[in-house]
């Protein structure tokens, strides 16, 4: 093997953590959540993960989210700060900064806009992990 | 590295069952953080403290001790600095907090404590605390029961011989009060701490002492504390030494989309801008465009062009800068203004052309294929304003009016059919907009 210019973990390490964090997300009584708030940790959106939320891919350990179920009717009105991962309880999980875009950007979830309207339908396009 | 002080925070005091009071200013990671803690019964800390030493402080007529007790936060952070922290008690009684930090600080080293309880003055003599190593540092705490008979006077405290109050020079009324001094193997601090440099106290006062060694980071550590990886945060091994090795977590890098129309709130009547920001070292520079277009895709590099009229003053900026953005600017009917990025690119290829009456600079770049994914269906997007639609056996395309809720990989329907977006071709100019919408079973 050759030397590693980065500390590297193997696959299967990977696979048992996005495991564990998938169980995490599944660990309540039913799905886990992914919820958007804004700085002042108001509630705007809420969406549901199916149950359980994703798989984790046996040879990469990528932890790929299924469908999650939009909320077609957002909570408040108000500017997205970051969002939640969450069990069925609400215990969150993993919290990620939003950013407004279209590309993909790591460690952030972006809104093809940060400005959310009461009423109005949000939905969770992808998440993955790894 | 010997142990610096930092600062300290004049005593907050309350007759209450909580009481919230700021931490210094100036922190830095992995700064020492303690707070002196006077209370008439059992204190609860914030989340993240630990206590380290405890002593009762009797007060005059009450059945129950008060206490003197120092916490210390169990990791500091510059997010610390002036933070708000809420001490708390059950009953009703006097609370007051005072805050000392200090820097190079490998750990509380010893503690020792003493108590008098029922004082004919206002001091107390503190337990005798020596250095054993070179760069210590050695504190000395106090606490008096009850302060309110000394009316109308500033309380001025007086710490050990050879240590510097920490805590403020006066206060309205001092219940705590911290002294330092920086301390070899051969310093010590004892004799008295008096809570006020004048007169004694008309009835008998309880007072409590703590004094603490602290021990040097660079010196033999007492302790190694390791954490386990948590979730998306880094393997640290080792804690307040000289530096730190972080080992990153199994967990691999998270990425999030989330989609939200807002369509039902824009006025419909209110003029749609376009504007691109030029993204420089400097921030972002807003400048004016009168066309653009651009290509968003799944299965390709993704492109983007703006025009931008007269140049001349913009040329610098535009040479600065390292990427280009280009939005929607909208109204809602509340009046509101909101920007919807339509995309973003690298500057990779700037042209200014020259006539005899116009003057302008085309800015392109091209950006990685957007990312394939499976839309929830409640987001497929109908087609509005079409003109055409062709279809090959590979490739259907629909030229209609922009939808600016839709992107590659959605499902787009046209003329009933649905279809699966793997391309948008936007045209915008001069009052005039549309785009291509298009299918495709194989990559171009």
């Amino acid at each position: 093997m050759p030397a590693p210019s980065v500390a590297t973990y193997a696959a299967s390490v990977k696979v048992a953590a996005h495991t564990a964090f998938l169980n995490l997300v599944d660990g309540g009584s039913g799905a886990g959540l992914i919820r958007i708030r804004d700085s002042a940790d108001v509630l705007l959106a809420e969406c549901t993960c199916s149950d359980p939320a994703g798989t984790v891919n046996g040879t990469t350990g990528t932890l790929t989210f299924s469908a999650v179920t939009s909320d077609s009717s957002a909570n408040n009105s108000g500017t997205a700060a970051y969002g939640e991962i969450c069990d069925s309880a609400g215990t969150v999980l993993l919290s990620l900064p939003a950013q407004a875009g279209t590309s993909l950007v790591s460690g952030k979830i972006v809104l093809n806009t940060l400005t959310i309207a009461a009423g109005s339908p949000v939905a969770i396009v992808s998440v993955t992990v790894g | 590295m010997a142990v610096s002080w930092v600062a300290g925070t004049a005593p907050v005091r309350d007759t209450n069952t909580s009481l919230s009071a700021n931490a210094p200013a100036g922190l830095a990671d992995f700064d020492a953080l303690f707070a002196a803690v006077f209370a008439g019964s059992a204190i609860t800390a914030p989340s993240g403290w630990t206590q380290r030493a405890a002593t009762s402080v009797f007060t005059d007529g009450y059945a129950l001790p008060g206490r003197l007790e120092l916490w210390q936060k169990n990791s500091v952070t510059t997010a610390d600095s002036s933070a708000s922290f809420t001490w708390s008690q059950p009953d009703f009684e006097m609370l007051s907090v005072a805050y000392a930090a200090a820097r190079g600080v490998n750990a509380v080293d010893s503690t020792s404590t003493a108590t008098e309880s029922s004082s004919s003055d206002w001091s107390i003599t503190i337990p005798t605390m020596a250095g054993t190593d070179a760069g210590q540092m050695l504190l000395a705490i106090a606490a008096v029961s009850d302060l309110d008979n000394v009316g109308g006077e500033t309380r001025t405290p007086v710490p050990p011989s050879g240590t510097a109050l920490g805590t403020g020079s006066t206060a309205d009324e001092y219940r705590v009060a911290i002294a330092y001094r920086t301390a070899g193997a051969s310093d010590s601090i004892s004799g008295a701490f008096a809570l006020h440099d004048t007169g004694s106290p008309p009835t008998a006062v309880g007072l409590g002492a703590i004094s603490v060694r602290l021990s040097a980071v660079g010196a033999t550590p007492s302790a190694i504390i390791g954490a386990d990886s948590p979730l998306g945060a880094a393997y640290v091994l080792g804690y307040q030494m000289a530096g730190v090795v972080a080992v990153e977590s199994p967990l691999g890098a998270v990425t999030a989309r989330g989609w939200h129309d807002f369509s039902g709130t824009l006025d419909p009547t209110a003029q749609v801008l376009y504007v691109m920001d030029l993204i420089t070292p400097d921030g972002d520079v807003r400048v004016p465009i009168s066309s653009w277009q651009g290509t968003l895709q799944t299965d390709a590099a993704q492109y983007l062009q703006c025009v931008v009229p007269n140049p001349g003053d913009l040329v610098d900026t535009i040479a600065d800068a390292t990427e280009f953005r280009v939005s929607r600017q909208l109204r809602t009917l509340a009046g509101d203004q909101i920007d919807v990025q339509i995309g973003q690119a690298p500057v990779q290829t700037v042209q200014y052309a020259r006539g005899s009456t116009n003057y302008s600079a085309v800015i392109s770049g091209y950006v990685d294929a957007a990312v394939s994914a499976e839309w929830p269906a409640d987001t497929a997007r109908t087609l509005t304003g079409i003109r055409t639609i062709f279809t090959t056996a590979t490739t259907t395309r629909v030229s209609c009016s922009i939808d600016w809720l839709l992107s590659p990989g959605q499902q787009a329907i046209a003329d009933g059919v649905p279809m699966t977006v793997s391309f948008i071709n936007y045209t915008v100019s001069d009052g005039t907009s549309q785009m291509d919408v298009g299918e495709r079973t194989e990559a171009p």
